[in-house]
């Protein structure tokens, strides 16, 4: 079940308070909804909450859902939305020992990872020194596999800009990748 | 860093890129990367770089595993309930057609549901006063602990991850059947294949006209002792 049009059937189920479309949709769609939130968040137990809270909208407003564009787009952008709000809402409160300790890689630091030539184990690490921004869209072109138009949707920012921030956000890495010794030869 | 600024030619198709390697450009797009590859073959190296941050994410994203809870029945009991029940959502039977006509009652309607609801709770009456004689035994426990009411014959299916809904519903529908519950643990759905009374050829014959659906269907569980 992996086709647009299936999940526009089972919103249109959803629409008419069809439970069991529901439990098809959650169990298509949360995971990855629940990992984006993590990759977000930084807090699974938060995640786990706000993806909640996303099949909740789902349900309230499926009815009002317009088909322009993919379920995919409206349930990540629902989850970006929700997860801004909370983040705005902590945004001075530090992040807890536990929880920075927890999204921390186990793996070396990028140089020790280079060095010992993990290269795979450097680039993760590097990816998670990248902003927010632009490890969001990152995530949402290489893991969620979303078109320029659809981050566009997503994020809310101009195409020209997701393009611009994509673009920036791969030579950031490799600046990063650089300095801990990994040299890609780009840019 | 400045967003706003616009890329150069070379920039643009070296942005494009990561959406090149992910499929998700369009034909004129994928058209206008081919073009700056074959001016730019130097360009073509960061097709593997790309490669490897994107192997990077995936795992990433991989190491997050879902959470243990049973997250989808915690969800649907927080479902804010309304008038139209699942049922009522799925078929267009007399009996729907009643329920819908009780719920949206109208002046002229009042004084039908007065008639309405006095013949449920004869019907009711009559079908527990017919149970109660007969004796017979409601319900099964399934997999996951959860009891079922035995509105019908149900079988546990499990189907292919790349079926799709609507040719699963299609299929179903064809033959009488439908999902009534689910997922359970497993990616088990509960499908209501007949009616309670059914006899174990029928039943047997049923489960095996779901087991020769081999493209949607990967296994039939019967429920039945």
């Amino acid at each position: 079940m992996t086709d647009a049009s299936d999940d526009i059937a089972l919103l249109t189920r959803i629409a008419r308070k069809d439970e069991v479309a529901m439990r098809l949709l959650f169990g298509r769609h949360h995971l990855p909804v629940f990992r984006f939130l993590v990759r977000m968040v930084r807090s699974e137990a938060i995640a786990e909450e706000l993806a909640n809270e996303v099949f909740l909208e789902v349900w309230r407003h499926a009815g009002a859902f317009e088909q322009r564009s993919a379920v995919t787009t409206w349930m990540l952008t629902i989850a970006r939305n929700r997860a801004a709000t909370m983040l705005r809402k902590r945004r001075d409160e530090p992040m807890d020992d536990d929880a920075a300790t927890k999204f921390a890689d186990d793996a070396d630091d990028p140089e020790v990872a280079a060095q010992k030539g993990d290269k795979a184990a450097a680039i993760r690490r590097c990816m998670e020194k990248l902003s927010a921004e632009h490890r969001e869209i990152v995530d949402l072109v290489y893991y969620h596999e979303l078109s320029v138009a659809e981050v566009s949707t997503v994020v809310g920012i101009p195409e020209a800009t997701v393009k611009t921030r994509m673009f920036y956000a791969r030579k950031k890495l490799s600046e990063l990748l650089a300095a801990a010794g990994v040299d890609r030869g780009w840019p | 860093m400045d967003e706003n600024r616009a890329l150069s030619e070379r920039e643009e198709c070296e942005a494009l890129l990561a959406w090149y390697v992910t499929g998700r450009l369009s034909a004129a797009d994928i058209a206008r990367v081919d073009a700056c590859l074959a001016r730019h073959p130097d360009m073509r190296r960061q097709l593997g770089l790309i490669g490897e941050d994107r192997e990077a994410v995936v795992r990433a994203h991989n190491a997050i595993v879902a959470p243990r809870r049973l997250a989808a029945d915690q969800l649907v009991a927080r479902l804010p309930k309304s008038r139209v029940s699942r049922l009522a959502a799925l078929a267009s039977t007399p009996f729907d057609l009643m329920r819908n006509f009780l719920t949206a009652p109208s002046p002229g309607a009042v004084r039908w549901v007065a008639l309405a609801a006095l013949a449920i709770v004869l019907g009711q009456a009559a079908v527990i006063g017919t149970l109660m004689r007969s004796g017979s035994e409601l319900g099964y426990q399934t997999a996951s602990g959860g009891a079922v009411n035995k509105a019908g014959t149900n079988v546990l299916v499990r189907f292919h991850a790349s079926a799709g809904m609507d040719l699963i519903s299609a299929e179903l529908s064809k033959r009488g059947m439908r999902i009534v519950d689910g997922p359970k643990p497993g990616q088990l759905y509960v499908v209501e294949i007949g009616p309670p009374t059914m006899s174990d050829t029928e039943r047997l014959a049923r489960e095996a006209d779901l087991r020769g659906l081999t493209g949607l269907i990967s296994s039939v569980l019967s429920t039945s002792a």
